[in-house]
Order: structure tokens, then C-alpha cells, then sequence
């Protein structure tokens, strides 16, 4: 197993953030509101930050219904905790935080159910050229059953970093695991789609 | 540098399109690595494109719900921001509140799992158009009560709160039972009897010994009087439930006797 790990795993000494990891101004205001129980304030917070926390949670079960679910369940909790929450730290990971605890809880319940078969999806892509969406068709498919297919550990990891933007950092605090760890479930996974997605004709046209 | 080596710690960057400058110094004398590394570098951009499926109405129904309660939820009491100077400055109200709205979370909590093991509930699931109606109307309802939980801040505004919801949930039931399936009727009457014995018993009894709360007879009387039409109904709807219904019907029409009569007690002894 550790021959798979980086030739040289020392992280650096600072781990850069992501650049929409810092808190807007107004986020801060929205969040100061909201726990002084300023409702508006709160829809603010849900409506900037609902469609990363639903695309990510689709990705980890795949079923849109749940996705939904799970997404208004995780808004539920944050405003019930809101209060609970620190200012100045990072509420963005606190609250994928909270999604993510809701879908271990998810999984746990489901235990005895068959595993949920990858949803149909509205084909949210915004390309209209017919011969671009032809052509991507075949890899798009080819990634959306590679992502489907990491351990869900490891697609939650890459899915914060890759689709996110997290660092390294938030990535470990969402997740509940050493930035270490998270820079390896990362890096397995990134490991893992390459070996999958790797084109056939590669081995054949690599120059050198 | 070994081949192996330099794709191990490229996919290890935050960013695999940005190697850094030992590993680009490899680029420029590997023409496989430069491949590997073009692939990686748009590895995360592919999956950032992976579509999904829209949830623009889900999320415009959760931002309607939130804004058809108010402006303002309330003040989140504070020991610290509370003048001790002031008349009426009581720390240890103060606390008890403080104290009462983290123990608000954590109902809520167990609130919404008991909801979503109903939403999730897979057994014999009729075909979308007829099984969102109830499903979605109920959750509708939850939103409203859980939020109006998470405000509430006394015992007696707790107790409103789960009475209500008990309320909403034998309506729900009252609605579904000729049709539902029996899973999805087992999984209300669970609902209900947590709601009845952890909510509306467990905030009654805390009202019932609260001093200082006013008014303490007169809403466990009314509470009462809601269990005791709750079990009223479902009774009444038992008698021509479909068979497989109506031992989750009696479950919860003794569930809601049960609370009538600890009620009642409390009541006499306030």
C-alpha cells in the first residue's frame, strides 16, 4: 500500500486557501444577523451556498430526491445550530460539516437497502454545440461512472477539493480527518479516475 | 526524477495544473509525463463539470418556507450580552434559556431524522405524482414547526410547538390511511408516538414543575383536549381502515390516550 503513496508526501508548511474560502464582508453581516435571529439574513446565507452544498451531496448519493433532502435537512440544522456557530471562522466548512454528518447518518440508515444506482441526470451542462456535446458525451459518461465508482470517502474528498475549491484544510475539517489524510484521499482518488479515465490509444502516442 | 514518482506528487499538488517548478523542470524532458500531466491538469475541471440535475425549485420552496415565517426568528439570549446592571438581569434565566435553545437543536435534530426516515421510507412507494403530495406537504409542515422549535424558548412555547406537530401529524395520517402503504403508516404512527412521549409528555412535564412559568393549567388542559380529539379521530378512522392499518391506527389512538390522561394529572397537580 505505501508504494502508492507521493514520492515525497511532506505537505507544505502552509496550505493555501482556496479563493472563495475567505469570508465576504457581508457574509460575516449575514451570518451575525442570522444568529441574532434575522431570518432574511439566513435565506441569504442558504441561497448563496444551497447549489454547492446540492451539488456535492448529489455526487455522494447520487439520487437527486436525497440530494434535495439531505440539502434542506443540512439548512435545517445550521439554522437550528446558528447560534452555536464561532464568527470569524469558517462557515462554509462548518456547514458542509454538518451535511456531510447528515450523510454518514443517511448511509448508516440505509445499510439494508440496495445501493442507489447512479440518478438520470437533467443534463445541466450549458454547451449547446451539438457535435462538442456528442463528442464529450462518451468521456462525460465515462467520468460521471468513474467519480460514481470511488469509495464515498474519497469522492466526498475530491468532490471538496476538485468541484469546491477547499483546500486541503477545509477539506479535513469537513471531513472530520487529519490534513494529511485528506491530501491522501485526494490524491488516491485523482490516482484512481486517471487509471480509468486513461485513453486507450495513450500508451501508443505518447511522444519521447 | 523517476517517472512514477513525478505523477505520484503531481497528483498530490492541490492543483495538478500547476506543477511546481521541480516537477515542470521533468516536463520539459519527459514526453510521457508531459501527456500524464495534461490529463491530470484538467482531471479536476472534468469532474467540477459532472452535471446535476437541477434543485432551483427545491431550494426556491425551502426559501419560501423560511421567508412565510417572519422577519426575525428572535434574540439568541446571551449571558454575556445581558446587562447585569439592569433590573432585570437574572443570570440564572438567562442561562436556563441559553441552555433551552442547545437542547432546541438537538430535538430538532432527532426531529428531522425521524422526517426523513419517513421521506426515505422505500417499501411499496407509489409513482411520484402521488406519493410528493402528502410527502411534501408534510415536510412543508416540518419545516414550520421545526423552525418555530428551534425559536421556541420556554417549555410552554415547546410544548405548543410539539402539540402542534402531533396535531399536523395525525392530519397527515387522517389524509393517507385508506391508501398509504402499511410501511409508510408504521413509519407516521412511529413518528407520532416520539413526537407525543418525547415532545408533548417530556416539555408537559417540565412545564408542570416550572414555577414560575404562568398559565401552566390552562395550556396542559388544552393540550389535553388535543390528545383527547387526536385520539377521538383515530379511532374514528380506524373502524374502516383497511385491515393491514389498523393495528398502527390503535398504536396511535392509545399512544394519544395515554397522554390524555398524564395530562390530566399534570394539570391536577399544577
Amino acid at each position: 500500500m505505501t508504494a502508492d503513496r507521493p514520492g515525497t508526501p511532506t505537505p507544505p508548511t502552509r496550505v493555501p486557501l482556496a479563493p472563495d474560502a475567505t469570508l465576504p464582508d457581508r457574509e460575516s453581516d449575514w451570518i451575525t444577523a442570522a444568529q441574532a435571529g434575522d431570518r432574511p439574513a439566513f435565506a441569504r446565507l442558504v441561497d448563496a451556498y444551497w447549489d454547492r452544498l446540492h451539488r456535492w451531496l448529489y455526487h455522494l448519493t447520487r439520487d437527486r430526491h436525497r440530494a434535495e433532502d439531505l440539502t434542506q435537512e443540512t439548512f435545517l440544522k445550521a439554522l437550528a445550530a446558528i447560534g452555536s456557530f464561532r464568527p470569524g471562522s469558517n462557515f462554509r466548512a462548518w456547514l458542509f460539516r454538518i451535511g456531510h454528518n447528515n450523510f454518514v447518518n443517511l448511509k448508516r440508515s440505509e445499510r439494508r437497502t440496495v445501493v442507489a444506482l447512479p440518478d438520470e441526470t437533467a443534463g445541466t451542462t450549458a454547451d449547446s454545440d451539438p457535435e462538442k456535446v456528442a463528442s464529450d458525451r462518451e468521456q462525460l459518461a465515462r467520468a460521471t461512472a468513474a467519480v460514481a465508482g470511488l469509495p464515498s470517502d474519497f469522492r466526498a474528498a475530491l468532490l471538496l477539493r476538485a468541484e469546491q475549491g477547499m483546500s486541503f484544510r477545509e477539506v479535513a475539517a469537513v471531513l472530520k480527518i487529519t490534513e494529511e489524510t485528506a491530501r491522501w484521499r485526494v490524491f488516491k482518488a485523482r490516482q484512481k479516475l486517471m487509471t480509468v479515465l486513461e485513453p486507450n490509444e495513450s500508451a501508443g502516442t505518447v511522444e519521447g | 526524477m523517476k517517472c512514477e514518482s513525478f505523477q505520484n506528487r503531481l497528483l498530490a499538488l492541490p492543483s495538478p495544473a500547476a506543477p511546481t517548478p521541480e516537477l515542470a523542470a521533468h516536463l520539459t524532458a519527459c514526453g510521457g509525463c508531459r501527456a500524464f500531466a495534461e490529463r491530470a491538469g484538467n482531471l479536476d475541471a472534468v469532474v467540477a463539470a459532472l452535471p446535476v440535475p437541477s434543485s432551483e425549485v427545491a431550494k426556491a420552496a425551502f426559501l419560501d418556507s423560511l421567508a412565510a415565517l417572519g422577519p426575525v426568528i428572535h434574540t439568541k439570549p446571551s449571558i454575556l450580552s445581558a446587562d447585569p446592571h439592569s433590573s432585570t438581569f437574572r443570570p440564572f434565566h438567562a442561562l436556563a434559556r441559553r441552555v433551552d435553545w442547545k437542547y432546541a437543536g438537538g430535538i430538532a435534530a432527532a426531529f428531522l431524522v425521524a422526517v426523513t426516515a419517513w421521506t426515505l421510507w422505500p417499501a411499496n412507494r407509489p409513482p411520484v405524482a402521488e406519493k410528493d403530495g402528502p410527502r411534501q406537504e408534510l415536510l412543508a409542515k416540518q419545516n414550520k414547526h421545526l423552525a418555530a422549535l428551534a425559536s421556541a424558548d420556554s417549555a410552554d412555547a415547546r410544548l405548543r410547538v410539539w402539540a402542534d406537530w402531533t396535531t399536523d401529524l395525525r392530519a397527515a395520517t387522517a389524509d393517507v390511511y385508506k391508501a398509504a402503504a402499511p410501511g409508510d403508516l408504521a413509519v407516521l404512527a412511529r413518528m407520532f408516538d416520539k413526537a407525543v412521549r418525547d415532545g408533548v409528555l417530556t416539555h408537559a412535564d417540565r412545564l408542570a414543575h416550572d414555577r414560575l412559568a404562568t398559565g401552566r393549567a390552562v395550556l396542559l388542559r388544552d393540550t389535553q383536549a388535543k390528545m383527547a380529539s387526536a385520539r377521538e379521530q383515530l379511532e374514528r378512522i380506524g373502524k374502516d381502515a383497511p385491515p393491514a392499518h389498523k393495528s398502527n391506527l390503535k398504536r396511535m389512538a392509545d399512544t394519544a390516550l395515554e397522554a390524555q390522561t398524564k395530562l390530566a394529572d399534570l394539570a391536577k397537580g399544577v
